[in-house]
Formats: structure tokens, C-alpha cells, sequence
């Protein structure tokens, strides 16, 4: 048996045809509309990262401009490897110069947990009288240079006017010149 | 009060078929219509609510109003130019007593050659040792200064 369609049905199927139609082309729509939002955000979020990084780079260079002279000055206050010699010198010069007997015992590198800094510890050892001691002791209490005496260990002699000291004193130094 | 006969009743009424000729049309062109034009509605107002929304939320993205966090350098000034301050103080002192100390080393030395040349010519002390508590090393003028007595170390 023939199934007749008539004018009404068709009507509805076309209808119904474009209703679908526009409302997968909506969904269609919003899908891409989306995903093109994502992409945009994505690359808006870029780009604003790599404003700020140039921002930030841009202050920081300022930063170093203008604080140059005051790392200068800094930088000088932490010995390098090239003037712990010196350093040491200065130290038996005025051992020296005070009657001390001065004696330096060991060097040695300690590493730490910051990498632009090491330690060095030094052990010394002098005697003399104690007046002689306490300014030396004195002077190494204003060492122009990031330090700290780890041991300190003074005797007395029977007399009671020759003391000797030994002593751990930990300087930093900068691990590149 | 109502009774069970009448609950009966009225059940029986709804449950009832209405005695009429059934609606043997296959499609009510009204109805449709109506139903058609409910559903384009629904369709055409989601879309716009949609569009509307899509552009207040989209026609907003600006670089300028994203927040991002990069790391920053943070320099402590008042840290440093205090840090300065103190380690300049100690520089200070400890060059000062150096240059002290180069002084009373090079007296030192010129003492014991003074003291050298006088035992060759017998000019000694009873005992012979030379009478060092009379020639202290450091010369004693009012220029040297001890550093270490400072006002500014005893701080």
C-alpha cells in the first residue's frame, strides 16, 4: 500500500528539518565560539605574562643601575679567593707588630648551602702578653670582612701574664671574583 | 460528610470514557504551528541570551585587566646601607690599626737596628740586654691614635 504524504506533512517535515538544522548550527556555534575563547585567554594570559616579565626586567636592570655603587661597596666587605693572602698578612702584620707569636694552623673550604658563597675556616694561634691578646682578639672582633669566630680557646700561663689563644674564625668569600 | 458511595461515584466519573466520537485527524495544523513557533522561540532566545553573554564575557578579555604573577626582585635597601655603615665603621678601624701596625713594625725594625749597632759599639746594659722598657715599640706621639679605643668600635 502507497503511503500518500500530503501538503501538510511535507510542510512540517521542512519545518522540522530547519529547526534541527539551526539548532545544531547553534550548538555547532557555541563549540567554537568556546574553544576559540580558551585559545583566546590562553594567549591573552601569554602575553600579559610576558609583559609583566618585561616590566619586571626592566625594573630590575633600574635596580642594578642604581644600586651599583652600593653591591660595590658591598661585594668589597666579602673577602675572594684572591684576597685571603692578603687578608691573612694583614691579620700577622699586627700579631706581629704586637709582640704576638702568630701561627696559622689550617685552612680549609667549607661549602654552603648558598651558591654564590663558600666558607673558609681558619685556625690560629698566637701567645704573648695579655694585653697583647686582648687588642689582637679586639681586632679580630672588627674584621672588615662577613665573618664569625666559630671556637674560641684561651689559656692563661702559670705567670699569669702570657695567654694563648686558639681560635676557629669562618670567613665567607665569594665563590667567583 | 463525604461517604464511600460518593467516593465511588465521582471515581467512577473520572475513570469513565466520555461517550464521543474520537479525533481521527493525524495532524492538528493549529497546534503545529503553535509548537513550532514555541520551540523557534526557545531556539531564537537562547541563542541571543547566549550571544549576549558570550560578548559581555569575551569583549572584556584585555591584557591590561589579566593579573600574573612573576617573580620579583626585592632589594632590601635600609638592609644595605646599613650593612655598609657598620662594615665602612670596621674598615675604618681595622685600616687604622693596620697603618698602625705597619708603624710600630717599622719601628721595631729600626730599633733593633739601632739597638744592633749599639752592642757593636758596646753600648749596653748591665747584663748586656738592652733596656727595652725604657723604648717602648710604639712610638708614643700624639698622633697615633688606638683605633681599638675608639668611641666607635666600643659601640
Amino acid at each position: 500500500m502507497k503511503r500518500v504524504i500530503n501538503k501538510t506533512q511535507i510542510s512540517f517535515l521542512i519545518a522540522f528539518t530547519f529547526m534541527l538544522l539551526g539548532t545544531l548550527s547553534l550548538v555547532g556555534l557555541v563549540y567554537v565560539i568556546e574553544g576559540n575563547a580558551i585559545k583566546l585567554r590562553e594567549r591573552v594570559g601569554a602575553i600579559a605574562y610576558q609583559k609583566a616579565q618585561a616590566e619586571e626586567r626592566y625594573e630590575t636592570e633600574r635596580l642594578l643601575e642604581e644600586t651599583k655603587e652600593e653591591r660595590t661597596a658591598l661585594s668589597s666587605f666579602v673577602l675572594t679567593e684572591g684576597s685571603v693572602i692578603d687578608f691573612i698578612t694583614n691579620i700577622e702584620t699586627i700579631a706581629s707588630s704586637l709582640g704576638l707569636e702568630f701561627n696559622t694552623k689550617t685552612i680549609t673550604p667549607e661549602e654552603t648551602k648558598d651558591k654564590n658563597f663558600d666558607e673558609l675556616s681558619m685556625q690560629f694561634s698566637f701567645s704573648g702578653p695579655n694585653s697583647s691578646v686582648e687588642k689582637l682578639m679586639a681586632v679580630f672582633e672588627i674584621i672588615p670582612h662577613h665573618s664569625y669566630i666559630r671556637d674560641l680557646n684561651v689559656r692563661q700561663s702559670e705567670g699569669g701574664n702570657l695567654w694563648t689563644v686558639d681560635m676557629t674564625l669562618v670567613v665567607t668569600i665569594i665563590e667567583h671574583d | 460528610m463525604i461517604n464511600k458511595k460518593t467516593i465511588t461515584k465521582i471515581i467512577k466519573k473520572i475513570t469513565k470514557r466520555e461517550q464521543v466520537i474520537p479525533d481521527q485527524r493525524l495532524m492538528h495544523p493549529k497546534r503545529e504551528w503553535s509548537f513550532g513557533l514555541v520551540l523557534f522561540l526557545i531556539l531564537v532566545l537562547t541563542g541571543g541570551t547566549y550571544a549576549l553573554f558570550a560578548f559581555n564575557s569575551y569583549s572584556g578579555i584585555s591584557v591590561d585587566h589579566e593579573v600574573v604573577e612573576v617573580d620579583q626582585l626585592h632589594y632590601k635597601r635600609a638592609d644595605a646601607l646599613k650593612a655598609i655603615e657598620v662594615y665602612q665603621l670596621k674598615k675604618n678601624v681595622f685600616e687604622t690599626e693596620l697603618a698602625n701596625s705597619l708603624v710600630r713594625e717599622a719601628f721595631n725594625a729600626e730599633l733593633e737596628t739601632e739597638t744592633g749597632a749599639e752592642s757593636e759599639s758596646g753600648e749596653v746594659l748591665e747584663g748586656g740586654v738592652v733596656d727595652q722598657t725604657t723604648s717602648s715599640p710604639v712610638p708614643e706621639t700624639e698622633e697615633t691614635v688606638d683605633p681599638l679605643k675608639e668611641e666607635v668600635f666600643l659601640e
